[in-house]
């Protein structure tokens, strides 16, 4: 049985004049695991981070994490979870130390805390500087900071790249997964950017309107990319092309006077190649088009 | 419990640095001592007979709480307790604050706490400069003698007291309204709209009910036999609302 840091069960949630907002949600996010929670602005992931967080008051449905019940054990859970729930959230008129300082009050973490995740949010050199005069980006960096303050075993972030220039992502997206490997702390991640969870994710749960559509590994979800690629051979004589390849054994169609194949291998690709030329027929061009993660997630979304 | 009641309270007390709510306090402490300073150095001529007068403590105090509170002090409670508590709405902070390792109790009672030794320290630094009003003419002005009155401590202490008292209630209402409205202007808005409320009903029999200005009647001894009692009633009771509305919010953050 697999052990889930953070696990939900039909987590239920109506807004105000009985509109749903989540329906059933069944989050399972393994120990360990980088938990891409992905979704359409407002689809249900930041109600469903404040639930987990206690930020909203449970309607129905429960909330496990470290697998002890959230309803029983809110503060002993709090102090080993970090969060950023969208924007910044931070004391303008303190600087970055002094907004670091006061939560490591609360958390009674060791002092030289606030030096190190200044350090590793590159937010070290702001000194005397308040949080006001602070841009977007470095405002969600202390926020990532303070997220990661009291060495948490698992990280709910909510779209935590917001605001930050491409170098920041990047370098956000590579402190996530040092913090992830070398400190073994779950993260959950929310993002609608699918291009930057395919790079950092290990486990994927995509929602819509308030449902969860997929849960599950990357990999399972990326190996629907290789099912579902095209290829599209330009040659001398596409009509001989189509009847060689469907003599040994592929699938493929005629359009626009080219052939088009479904989900081809690479190996099997290198074979039609070789056939195509040993009959006489110049292959000009084989491109092939992989259904990419955000093919799938629109076909899932909009279904 | 303790421990970590003390924790939340350091922090928030850390919180309150450079805000809004410390220069008021610190400016609305100082305001009337400088300006009464100022009006005593402006009738030069009578300033070694005042300091001279065997009542000098009692009138520098009269007068400097006469403005005190008819105006500044209910006016800076509002004010002061009303910019505590929007500190985390006009941050954006309370989603931060709620999924820190501490009960809502200790985050209600933190913040109350804070606001409550403010206005102690409020109270403090006034007085400090009631008593610099009567020694500053003397220190700087050598034929002006230093009072000849010994500072009547107890008298100081037990008005002061009474004061605070009547502050109580004030804080109360505008420590629950400004944790539930995002909206700075609503707490403000209504703490005000009583404050003239009240005053329009001052000479009304049953004017003891509203109480943000009890202060006013403290100074002028109206309705003395019930205004402490029911200070603290109001205070514990809309203390009491306040938090219960505070743990059963809806959204936190």
């Amino acid at each position: 049985m697999t052990a889930y840091c953070l696990e939900t069960a039909q987590l239920t949630h109506y807004f105000p004049h009985n509109e749903m907002g989540l329906d059933n949600i069944c989050l399972q996010v393994p120990a360990g695991a980088i938990y891409g929670f992905l979704g359409p602005n407002g689809a249900g992931k930041t109600t469903t981070l404040k639930l987990i967080l206690g930020l909203l008051r449970k309607q129905q449905g429960s909330i496990r994490i470290f697998g002890e019940s959230f309803d029983t054990h809110r503060v002993a859970i709090l102090k080993r979870v970090g969060s950023l729930i969208e924007s910044p959230s931070v004391y303008a008129h303190l600087t970055a130390a002094e907004n670091l300082r006061l939560l490591q009050k609360i958390y009674q973490c060791p002092a030289a805390r606030v030096r190190e995740v200044l350090a590793l949010t590159g937010l070290l050199d702001t000194g005397a500087k308040k949080v006001q005069r602070f841009s977007l980006g470095m405002k969600q960096r202390l926020s990532i900071a303070i997220a990661m303050l009291h060495n948490p075993s698992l990280l709910i972030l909510d779209e935590p790249t917001n605001g930050l220039d491409p170098a920041g992502i990047i370098e956000m997206r590579a402190l996530l997964r040092q913090l992830n490997q070398e400190s073994n702390i779950t993260i959950v991640i929310s993002s609608h950017l699918l291009t930057e969870i395919e790079k950092l994710v290990t486990h994927v749960g995509i929602i819509n309107k308030g449902k969860l559509l997929y849960q599950g590994e990357l990999h399972t979800l990326t190996g629907q990319r290789a099912a579902g690629s095209r290829t599209v051979i330009d040659c001398s004589d596409a009509a001989r092309s189509l009847t060689l390849i469907l003599e040994n054994g592929w699938t493929g169609v005629l359009e626009e006077g080219k052939v088009l194949l479904e989900s081809v291998s690479r190996e099997g690709l290198a074979d039609i190649n070789q056939r195509l030329v040993m009959a006489g027929i110049q292959v000009y061009d084989m491109n092939t088009r992989r259904n990419d993660l955000e093919d799938i997630f629109m076909n899932l979304t909009n279904n | 419990m303790t421990l970590t009641f003390l924790n939340s309270f350091q922090s928030e007390w850390m919180k309150r640095t450079r805000s809004a709510a410390v220069w008021l306090t610190l400016a609305g402490g100082a305001f009337l001592p400088v300006i009464i300073l100022l009006q005593r150095f402006y009738f030069f001529d009578t300033l070694s007979k005042d300091n001279s007068d065997p009542k000098i403590w009692e009138q520098l105090y009269g007068r400097s709480w006469q403005f005190m509170a008819t105006f500044l002090l209910p006016m800076g409670v509002i004010l002061a307790t009303s910019l505590i508590g929007q500190l985390e709405y006009r941050n954006n902070t309370w989603k931060q604050l709620h999924t820190t390792p501490q009960s809502l109790t200790t985050i209600f009672f933190a913040k109350l706490l804070v606001i409550l030794i403010m206005l102690l320290q409020f109270f403090i630094l006034f007085n400090i400069g009631i008593y610099l009003e009567g020694l500053i003419p003397a220190l700087l002005v050598k034929r002006v003698p230093f009072p000849a009155e010994p500072f009547p401590f107890m008298k100081y202490l037990l008005g002061n007291g009474k004061f605070l008292l009547t502050c109580l209630p004030v804080v109360a209402l505008q420590y629950l309204l400004s944790l539930q409205y995002r909206n700075f202007l609503v707490p403000v808005g209504v703490g005000l709209g009583i404050y003239i409320f009240a005053i329009m009903a001052a000479r009304w029999k049953y004017g003891f009910i509203i109480p943000y200005i009890y202060s006013v009647y403290s100074l002028n001894g109206q309705f003395e036999e019930r205004i402490y009692l029911w200070s603290v009633g109001y205070f514990l009771v809309t203390t009491i609302i306040g938090y219960l509305l505070f743990i059963y919010k809806e959204e936190r953050g």
